[in-house]
């Protein structure tokens, strides 16, 4: 069996670990996932927002936001934001139908209905990690919030998503209490409703109010930290130069096997289509092993290497980066090889 | 030997220049991801001895509030002082868990009542004991006519903390933590190991305003023994020898005013970011859950659904586990970068010899000693190093600003790119050695085999 050259095996751990840098450095600054209404911390893609300020005193409350006159053609969801970070999302919630089929998340109870916001019930739905922070009493559960006790009606199942996190207070019964300042979300299956929605949001508001448009800004963190970047990045360049490197060296080994080849006739093209193979054949090898890789990264050292957010875009982009690697690698090697004089290498000079 | 060690620098320099370039500019970025592995070990290591050196084998909650700044205005109002202090009253009272509601904040002192009062009436005090002095903010807290001191509000109990020490005074007793009129309020203060020099134990420090509109008086019984610290409620460690530590009061007055109001200094002192916000719950393991049902009872009495609890222990295990995770995928890349780094220089060295198997054949055949290339390999490795370390510190200097790129450079880094520069050019010139020593003197002058 023939020998296989040290450079050829430097070539294939290089090209490894080059991969896996980037698939790392895509995974965390590509977002190519498709992203489901529970991922998008139970939005669709056509939320939009609006931030109302109250310019008056805070503690007055004369001016309400009267849902009722909030209409539209289609059927949607409107959000007030009272908090939300990992941990916890607590927003009120009003809609003309259940538009996001909230109700197919229920595991114990119901989810909200139109009786509800009309009669502006006492009641929230909380995601399954949330029942911790309730309170029993005479067998029901009761979630507090600004010196009330709302009546958890329904409990989502546990998804192992944001979901689990979240708590829904009817938004009729908010308004009734609350300010009508803050930050509202609308949402529906279409933009055009998302934006009359909004505006109608906007008209419904008593005229010394400020008011701006917002977009959604999720709370769930995407991406390395600076540090983790510069890691990788250097990482893979510090690699690609030692692929340079590793030509250099490679060349200058095989220079009497490279003479004596173009003593025989073999031109630039052979050249080329002869260290291409052998390219084309360690990325393809390279390319099994980092996939390989990549899974045994999930089972072993899940939580750093972010696989859910791996897509098949990240290994196409990946793909195509070694076999541009591998390209101008046999590029290099032909220029290379172009420089190589016969004579002075044949005699010893 | 010079001319030698000359003549191979230039020769490596100036005719294999892309193989020099390529070569330092390698090591220069292996050498930034190595630092980075380490500085993330060092952060690793030091997360977990501080969680195990604070947390132990309890468990420890956090109290939050849900909202914004409504909300805080609301449960500022006098509206909800009764009910803040009631939920205090239990929290502190509690069989089921320690209530621990120490954090660290300003003192400020000032006299609204003095229009001349300025800098030349501050107590005696450094710089460094300024607040926000570490984070460069000394100098936004800094006026004519106010003084931002650091300070420490401490719970019963804090002389037990494992790394707290007297070096003179007395700790503070039982009644210290409790204010029993509104009039010529002395409050009792420790002061870290900076104020040795400039205060003494007696002194009466005028004016303080410890988070509080009214002024009190300061009374200093004693000064805490040099770096002495403990981990505040962001579990960081705090090194006390530039803070004041004064007793988080209750208060033992009457104070409901005449016309039912409350009295000013109740309502400052029962702000909920001095009792509530930020507390810690500290019960066992076996507890955590009957601590956290407790607590919402407690809530629930009081009516004060805006808090909640945080699990901050099983946040830092995942947080912990999270870190242990990156930093094993760092240790990887390094030793990585570091075994390519060792088969590089070797390649480099095995290809400068064979490219100048002439001159080295030369160099035997009139003598020279293998002392000698070694030193001349060495040379040869140093050149590449000092050239390395220039390029370090230009992109140290141009790339690093820790907002787009971070090197991580810490305590260690230098002393780390020694090691490895010495370790390289010593197993380098070995290296070299060995490959001379097994060609023979006809293979050297006959370059074409």
């Amino acid at each position: 069996m023939k020998k296989i050259s040290i450079e050829y095996l430097l070539y294939y751990l290089q090209i490894v670990f080059i991969g896996m840098f980037l698939m790392i450095l895509l995974a965390y600054n590509l977002n190519l996932s498709a992203q489901n209404f529970l991922s998008r911390e139970m939005f669709s893609e056509n939320v939009k927002g609006i931030n109302i300020s109250n310019s008056g005193s805070d503690f007055e409350n004369s001016d309400k936001l009267d849902l009722s006159l909030i209409t539209s053609d289609n059927d949607f969801m409107l959000y007030k934001y009272i908090s939300g970070d990992y941990d916890e999302i607590i927003r009120g919630i009003y809609g003309t139908a259940d538009v996001f089929g909230f109700s197919n998340y229920i595991s114990e109870g119901r989810f909200f209905n139109s009786d509800d916001y009309k009669n502006k019930t006492h009641t929230a739905v909380i995601g399954s990690n949330m029942l911790s922070k309730t309170i029993k009493e005479n067998g029901k559960y009761y979630f507090g919030y600004s010196q009330e006790l709302f009546e958890v009606i329904g409990i989502f199942k546990q998804t192992d998503n944001n979901l689990d996190n979240c708590v829904y207070l009817n938004l009729t019964y908010i308004l009734e209490k609350d300010s009508f300042s803050g930050l509202y979300y609308a949402d529906a299956l279409n933009e055009d409703t998302v934006s009359l929605v909004l505006s109608a949001v906007q008209n419904s508001i008593p005229q010394n109010s400020e008011y701006y448009f917002v977009d959604y800004e999720s709370i769930n963190e995407y991406g390395l930290d600076s540090m983790g970047n510069t890691l990788y990045i250097f990482s893979v360049l510090a690699a690609l130069i030692h692929l340079l490197l590793t030509t250099i060296f490679f060349i200058t080994r095989s220079e009497y096997t490279i003479s004596v080849e173009k003593l025989c006739g073999m031109t630039k093209k052979s050249i080329f289509i002869k260290y291409g193979c052998y390219s084309l054949i360690l990325i393809c090898v390279s390319f099994i092993t980092i996939v390989l890789g990549v899974n045994l990264f999930t089972n072993f050292q899940n939580g750093f290497f972010p696989t859910e957010q791996l897509a098949c875009g990240h290994f196409v982009i990946l793909g195509l980066a070694l076999l541009t690697i591998g390209f101008l690698i046999t590029l290099l090697t032909v220029l290379l090889s172009q420089k190589v004089n016969i004579s002075a290498t044949l005699k010893g000079r | 030997m010079r001319s030698i060690i000359f003549e191979e620098i230039k020769n490596f320099v100036i005719n294999r220049t892309v193989v020099a370039v390529l070569l330092i500019i390698a090591f220069s970025f292996s050498f930034i991801a190595v630092n980075i592995t380490l500085t993330d070990f060092i952060y690793a290591s030091n997360e977990q001895s501080a969680a195990e050196e604070s947390y132990g084998d309890k468990t420890f909650y956090k109290i939050t509030f849900i909202g914004e700044d409504e909300v805080i205005n609301r449960l500022s109002s006098d509206e909800y002082k009764e009910n803040i202090k009631n939920l205090y009253d239990s929290l502190k009272t509690s069989p089921l868990f320690d209530y621990n509601c120490t954090f660290k904040d300003s003192m400020l002192f000032y006299n609204a009542d003095d229009t001349e009062y300025s800098s030349d009436d501050f107590p005696p005090h450094k710089k460094e004991c300024l607040f926000g002095y570490e984070e460069g903010d000394a100098d936004f807290y800094t006026s004519d006519d106010m003084l931002y001191l650091k300070a420490v509000y401490v719970s019963q109990g804090f002389e037990k903390e494992q790394h707290i020490e007297l070096s003179s005074g007395s700790w503070f007793k039982t009644e210290d933590f409790n204010v029993s009129s509104p009039d010529n309020i002395v409050l009792p203060v420790l002061l870290g190991s900076a104020y040795k020099d400039i205060c003494k134990t007696g002194d009466k420090i005028e004016n303080a305003h410890p988070a509080v509109s009214k002024a009190v008086t300061l009374s200093v019984i004693g000064f805490l023994k040099e770096n002495s610290y403990f981990y505040d409620n962001n579990n960081e460690k705090t090194i006390l020898n530039r803070y004041m530590i004064i007793p988080n009061w209750d208060i033992g007055y009457d104070y409901v005013l005449n016309n039912q109001s409350y009295d000013s200094f109740f309502s400052d002192t029962y702000n909920i970011f001095n009792k509530i916000v930020n507390a810690r719950i500290i019960c066992s393991n076996e507890n955590a859950d009957a601590a956290s049902e407790m607590f919402y009872k407690m809530l629930n009495d009081n009516k004060l659904y805006e808090f909640s609890l945080i699990n901050e222990t099983s946040g830092m295990r995942q947080y912990l586990s999270s870190l242990e995770g990156r930093t094993v995928s760092c240790g990887i890349i390094a030793v990585f970068m570091i075994l390519l780094s060792v088969v590089m220089f070797c390649f480099q060295v095995y290809y400068n010899i064979r490219k100048n198997r002439k001159k080295y054949g030369i160099y035997m055949i009139s003598g020279i000693t293998f002392k000698q290339l070694f030193v001349l390999m060495i040379a040869n490795a140093l050149t590449i190093f000092i050239l390395s370390d220039m390029l370090l510190c230009i992109l140290n200097f141009s790339l690093n600003n820790g907002m787009i790129l971070d090197f991580g450079t810490n305590d260690y880094t230098i002393t780390v790119l020694f090691i490895i520069e010495t370790l390289l050019s010593l197993f380098m010139a070995f290296f070299g050695l060995y490959k001379l020593k097994k060609m023979n003197l006809c293979t050297l002058l006959r370059e074409n085999e």
